[in-house]
């Protein structure tokens, strides 16, 4: 049954049971993958560097999603406002309170994560569609204050916001400094996002996603859970948001409309529910797609002419859509779960199964 | 570190063909097996004079029923019954319309499900209730909940400390595996096991809450008769290496006769005969609602 392992590796305590990496191969491609993300700025030009900042921002945001939505089983149509909130949380600080960057950052995940367990009540109450439409309300309602508290958040004009200045000599106004900076953060979250998995909080998520009923006679307080991956999840968006924002130097409300909400569900399908890879991989497929069409729109003019200037803001749209359709049709369960698939028929190489 | 591995090991090893020794001295660690003046046996769990009505279906109707020290109970009665009920009732799933549910003389009938489980009473399900995405180990673990002291900022850190922790915990569910003898599936996900092999899971997960009192609704529907066997052995073994008391609900009367202690019959939400085996058999009454005169 268990042929989720590496063959001829064996558990001599319970410590070697429940490790993460188990062969040394595995720990060396892990530190070298790290190593390699850290020296890719180098090689490659501003543009792949802007690439990756976005796509590291976005990580940290999807795992919080795959936390409230992948983890803990409540659909979160607000996730991308939870990003905005963090944003706007760190320019208000700027603007208004003279905080610096790096003391404004603890409170971009703070503020989300109390919105988002204010958010998260009606969880205690509905499940599924009808949560859905009450998280839905938490998008309306931070926009609208964002728009309309014009004295603090400037409205629709949006907000500067500024970059950390130098720490131990790192420039960050260097993109490529920022983007090992989001990149130090991301992992970090990531590392947070897998230990959460796999610990108390993380496993009674489950028990409530998988079965609310014997979760509570099992002694698992649901309330609390609910609320709490609210909370957590909120929190990742909140950082991704400040990382995010503060790459552009510019906040506005534009950028967190409801369909980077919906789009945020649709690439988690597509990456996978319930597993932290599958959080990665939905991030950086629906970034690349994002660039692809910006790289298509050349090409199209060559058969649409200068129609191809107004077609070219569709391309994302439709690119999104026919991959989150191919990945429901033939995939389901995301390139997380095919990936265990490659792993595992890597591992009984001769064998079918 | 090294040496708490060492002694875990050894500790695992002494009993490795038994299992339920680590989970045993936990158990004892926070109270005594028996409870010192058991003698006159004392009850443990009191349901008295519970009364449920959906609309106007009296579900359960004046029931008391009492759970004794060490003893295996079996609720037997015809579909319909209020057994379920009971049980729902008892761990705070169903509020009781009058009566009150005492646990060691304190009244639990207000409590949340969840805070009695944490009291010591546990239940298990007649249709399946697993975590269906974790593993079979993973499920054990989560039924430990209430016992993993770090707070989740600690877990999210993994701290030395938590990391010990876990892999305490992952012993004792190591433990509870080795005894309902599920090794060859422990890293399997829970939705991909055979039925018989998830009623242990789940019995398993609810030993490892650490329980006071068992509630087992139906723990052999859908069995052969070897797995039933097996049950029956691991409720007894449960029942006398733990001396936790049991309560059990089942149709197999050959099981519940052979097994159980004492006998408590419901019929249409009425208790209608209470005693041990030999009295239940030849009570008219229970013969004529549920048991038949073949």
């Amino acid at each position: 049954m268990n042929i989720n392992r590496p063959c001829g590796t064996f558990d001599r305590n319970y410590f070697q049971a429940k490790e993460l990496y188990r062969t040394r191969l595995r720990k060396v491609l892990l530190a070298l993958l790290i190593l390699g993300m850290y020296v890719l700025p180098l090689l490659i030009g501003d543009y792949g560097i802007s690439i990756l900042t976005v796509i590291c921002a976005f990580i940290i945001g999807m795992l919080g999603l795959q936390i409230i939505t992948g983890y803990c089983g409540q659909i979160s149509i607000g996730h991308a406002a939870f990003m905005g909130v963090g944003m706007y949380t760190v320019a208000i600080l700027q603007r208004h309170f003279g905080f610096s960057f790096w003391l404004a950052l603890p409170f971009a995940g703070l503020v989300p994560m109390f919105i988002g367990m204010m958010f998260g009540v009606p969880a205690l109450r509905m499940k599924g569609l009808y949560l859905a439409f009450a998280t839905l309300a938490a998008h309306f309602v931070i926009v609208y204050v964002i728009s309309n508290w014009r004295s603090v958040t400037n409205g629709t004009d949006g907000m500067w916001m500024k970059r950390p200045g130098e720490l131990f000599g790192i420039d960050f106004m260097k993109d490529r400094n920022y983007y090992l900076l989001v990149l130090t953060v991301t992992i970090f979250m990531t590392y947070v996002a897998t230990n959460l998995s796999r610990t108390k909080l993380g496993r009674s998520f489950v028990a409530v996603r998988d079965n609310d009923i014997a979760a509570e006679v099992m002694g698992i307080n649901i309330a609390y859970t609910k609320i709490m991956a609210f909370g957590v999840g909120c929190f990742f968006a909140g950082i991704s948001g400040a990382m995010g924002g503060a790459y552009y130097e510019y906040v506005n409300i534009e950028w967190f409309g409801l369909d980077d909400s919906i789009w945020y569900l649709g690439f988690l399908v597509v990456g996978g529910f319930g597993s932290i890879f599958g959080a990665i991989a939905g991030a950086t497929v629906w970034k690349i797609m994002d660039e692809l069409s910006t790289l298509v729109t050349p090409l199209a003019e060559t058969f649409l002419g200068g129609a191809a200037f107004y077609a070219s803001a569709a391309f994302s749209l439709v690119f999104y859509s026919l991959i989150i359709i191919v990945f429901l049709v033939f995939e389901p369960r995301g390139i997380a779960h095919r990936w265990e698939i490659i792993k595992r028929s890597y591992r009984l190489h001769p064998f079918p199964y | 570190m090294a040496e708490f591995i060492r002694d875990i090991t050894k500790k695992r090893e002494q009993r490795y063909s038994y299992g339920l020794m680590l989970l045993r001295e936990c158990i004892e660690k926070k109270r005594p097996l028996i409870n010192p003046n058991s003698k006159e046996r004392k009850a443990l769990l009191r349901a008295e004079n519970i009364s449920i009505a959906f609309g106007k279906l009296q579900a359960l109707n004046n029931v008391m029923v009492e759970v004794k020290e060490g003893e295996i109970l079996a609720i037997i009665g015809p579909n319909g019954a209020g057994k379920t009920c009971l049980l729902n009732v008892i761990s705070g799933f169903y509020r009781a319309q009058q009566g009150d549910v005492y646990l060691e003389e304190k009244r639990i009938t207000h409590f949340s499900s969840h805070k009695i489980a944490e009291l010591g009473l546990c239940r298990t399900f007649q249709n399946i209730a697993l975590y269906t995405g974790l593993s079979v180990t993973d499920n054990i673990i989560a039924g430990r909940h209430p016992h993993i002291g770090y707070n989740f900022v600690t877990g999210m850190i993994y701290f030395p400390w938590a990391n010990k922790e876990e892999a305490y915990q992952r012993a004792i569910a190591e433990d509870i595996i080795d005894f309902l003898e599920l090794e060859h599936v422990r890293g399997a996900v829970v939705g991909m096991l055979a039925y018989g092999l998830r009623k242990r899971v789940e019995l398993g997960r609810a030993l490892a809450l650490e329980p006071r009192i068992l509630l087992l609704d139906e723990p052999m529907a859908g069995m052969n008769l070897d797995e039933k066997e097996d049950m029956a052995r691991f409720i007894i073994d449960i029942n006398e290496f733990l001396k936790i008391p049991i309560v059990l609900i089942e149709h197999d009367m050959g099981v519940v006769m052979d097994i159980a202690d004492r006998i408590v019959v419901l019929d249409f939400g009425n208790k209608i005969a209470e005693g041990v085996p030999e009295e239940i058999k030849q009570n008219q009454k229970v013969i004529a609602a549920y048991l038949g005169a073949g």
